[in-house]
């Protein structure tokens, strides 16, 4: 295989599941939402559906709005949406973070080398307070006078819904510009920033991330090493989530982009469905 | 006789998650969920 090639694809099939997810361009003319039948189903990536150009709607912003209608009422809604992120997820993993989510994309772009910084290790478990408490909880135990909870995570914390649809809502009259809009803004701000100089930043703290790291300890894409490993430390080098490769093959945190196996000498690394080592 | 748990383990938990979809479709959460994505949602914009 030759060097950079995983790359090149992987580029390539960002892009093209950017439009594949973001394809409803008849929305610069209506000014509306897409409607049709593709909304049912949510793709195991951060892409808000309230942005005018989704096509699909966005798992962590469903899980929420089915939470929030309690337990009693949301519950066969988060199995749905449960079981759409299982299934693909049993195959590839977090293949989803690597090749295919947006906000990862835009990461990638974005990041500066020349200004790297190390990711705060206080950090780490910022994930597990956003799914556990912000996508998970706060959305049954908040809720307003007609008993319907709040989708937490996306009111105050979501920076792809800022990017995606809160500035168009501005622009569109939908809404008008608040303390809470003016918080997100702060955050996404943030992110960005922080994207500039970590690589994959927001993918560390990523709650829809977390969800689909425990799929990669069961899923049938994984990464395996052969013998020919010589422990170079180069794949440890170039992974973006600084994964302690090649010791932690499955860890939660790996994003399965296959840079590791582009950039291994030894070519020991390799990212397949096969069912052995 | 590990690999063949594994991938015993795997099938196990697709079947489960196949069953959660189909749970999902026959109560009428596909649709939901499209009607629910498709409106505009205030709290992801940050206006509410």
């Amino acid at each position: 295989m030759k060097k950079n090639s995983l790359f090149l694809f992987r580029r390539i099939v960002h892009v093209v599941s950017l439009f594949l997810l973001n394809g409803h361009f008849k929305t610069f003319l209506t000014g509306s939402l897409y409607g049709g039948k593709l909304k049912n189903i949510c793709i195991p990536v951060l892409n808000c559906h309230s942005c005018p150009l989704a096509l699909t709607a966005c798992p962590v912003g469903m899980i929420q709005q089915f939470l929030a209608l309690g337990v009693k009422n949301g519950y066969s809604g988060f199995l749905y949406i449960f079981g759409l992120i299982g299934i693909p997820s049993m195959f590839l993993g977090r293949f989803f973070c690597g090749w295919i989510c947006p906000f990862g994309f835009l990461q990638e772009l974005i990041f500066v080398k020349k200004f790297k910084l190390k990711f705060p290790a206080f950090l780490k478990y910022l994930k597990h307070i956003l799914f556990f408490g912000f996508v998970l909880l706060f959305p049954l135990l908040f809720k307003n006078n007609l008993g319907i909870g709040t989708p937490t995570f996306c009111k105050y914390i979501c920076p792809a819904g800022t990017a995606e649809a809160g500035f168009w809502g501005l622009a569109s009259g939908v809404g008008r510009f608040s303390f809470v809009l003016f918080g997100k803004i702060i955050i996404l701000a943030a992110v960005i920033f922080f994207s500039l100089r970590i690589r994959r930043f927001f993918c560390r703290i990523c709650p829809m991330g977390l969800l689909l790291g425990f799929f990669n300890k069961v899923s049938f894409l994984q990464l395996r090493v052969n013998d020919k490993c010589d422990n170079c430390g180069v794949c440890k080098k170039v992974c973006p989530v600084d994964v302690d490769m090649p010791r932690d093959l499955s860890s939660i945190n790996c994003i399965r982009c296959g840079k590791c196996v582009d950039a291994c000498p030894q070519k020991a690394l390799s990212l397949s469905f096969r069912a052995g080592k | 006789m590990k690999m063949k748990n594994n991938v015993f383990l795997r099938i196990v938990l697709i079947v489960l998650f196949a069953l959660f979809v189909a749970e999902g479709v026959r109560k009428g959460s596909s649709a939901a969920t499209g009607g629910i994505s498709s409106l505009i949602c205030l709290a992801c914009m940050g206006f509410r």
